[in-house]
């Protein structure tokens, strides 16, 4: 009895030794994916939701009075989109996706937002202060063009989840401000509206 | 197993062809459907050029939402090119049994025409 208890023993760790050697071992399978592929891997604000979105405001704004008026396309600022949900959202990659989207359009430009503007500033004093660039080709200080009109948003969410289900609700808002006169201009949000079940 | 790609370059050929015929595509002909999505009927397709820019509308009735349906525009050009590359999938925003506009604004003034592309899981 004893030796059989001892027998099994021995070949248990000798499984378990196997397992953890060939766990060790094999590597996960990579491959590339679709980048446009709709991605559900959870309802985590993802890949769609960020093309997604980015796709439906720059629609919007395209449609606008704003632009359709402009006989120049209007010059934008962006400030950043706050994230008020509960989750960790890189906003500024859905605000750059807009900006880069827009300004393909040729119907909006941009100027350096408020986290970009500290590079502008520091480009703008070197060229100026240190004296080694020609006075033809160095850029002269206070040629720069102001924002008529600024973009600002924010991100929420509603969670509600149960032991089987969980309902993500999230909406993207953003807001065209006229900087002069503080108007509101344009304002326009997309719903996302994500279910996972078991 | 027919590839994606093989059944857009198809597709794309069917497009030039109807282009040199000037012959005026039907809605069937504007979908381009990948794997079955015989579930989403399109009633109804019409574009506008907004500032410059091809805005088009694509009106659909969708019987059932069993399978994960999803949807993007092709912009095409006037020499009958894809232009701007290809739009990310996005889910369709319509119920099951309902019917809904499918609204897509080209990214360039380089888009004179479109194609609607559904795919399913």
């Amino acid at each position: 009895m004893k030796t059989l208890n001892l027998s099994k023993i021995k070949y248990l760790a000798l499984v378990s030794a196997l397992l953890v050697i060939v766990g060790c071992g094999s590597s996960p399978t990579v491959k590339y994916a679709d980048t446009k592929a709709v991605e559900t891997v959870n309802t985590d604000f993802g890949s769609t939701d960020l093309q997604t979105i980015a796709e439906k405001m720059t629609g919007s704004l395209l449609e606008s009075r704003t632009v359709l008026d402009s006989r120049e396309p209007p010059v934008v600022t962006l400030y950043p989109v706050k994230n008020k949900t509960s989750d960790y959202i890189d906003t500024n990659a859905i605000t750059t996706r807009i900006r880069g989207r827009l300004v393909r359009s040729g119907r909006v430009q941009f100027v350096a937002s408020t986290s970009e503007m500290q590079n502008q500033v520091d480009e703008l004093k070197r060229q100026n202060q240190n004296g080694l660039y020609s006075s033809q080709s160095q850029v002269a200080m206070g040629q720069m063009t102001g924002a008529q009109y600024r973009l600002e948003g924010f991100i929420t969410s509603i969670v509600k989840q149960n032991k089987d289900v969980k309902d993500v609700f999230y909406t993207f808002h953003l807001t065209l401000f006229n900087n002069k006169t503080g108007v509101i201009v344009w304002e326009d949000e997309q719903d996302i509206r994500k279910t996972a079940s078991r | 197993m027919i590839s994606k790609s093989f059944i857009k370059a198809t597709v794309l050929g069917v497009v030039v062809l109807l282009s040199a015929c000037n012959s005026t595509p039907t809605f069937d002909e504007m979908t381009v459907r990948m794997r079955n999505t015989d579930e989403v009927k399109v009633l109804d397709m019409r574009s506008i050029k907004v500032n410059g820019l091809m805005k088009a509308e694509a009106t659909i009735l969708v019987k059932s939402t069993k399978k994960n349906i999803t949807y993007r525009f092709m912009w095409i050009d006037q020499n009958a090119f894809q232009v701007y590359g290809d739009e990310a999938w996005k889910p369709l925003p319509v119920g099951s049994g309902q019917s809904g506009v499918l609204v897509g604004i080209a990214p360039g003034p380089a888009a004179v025409n479109f194609r609607l592309e559904l795919s399913s899981d």
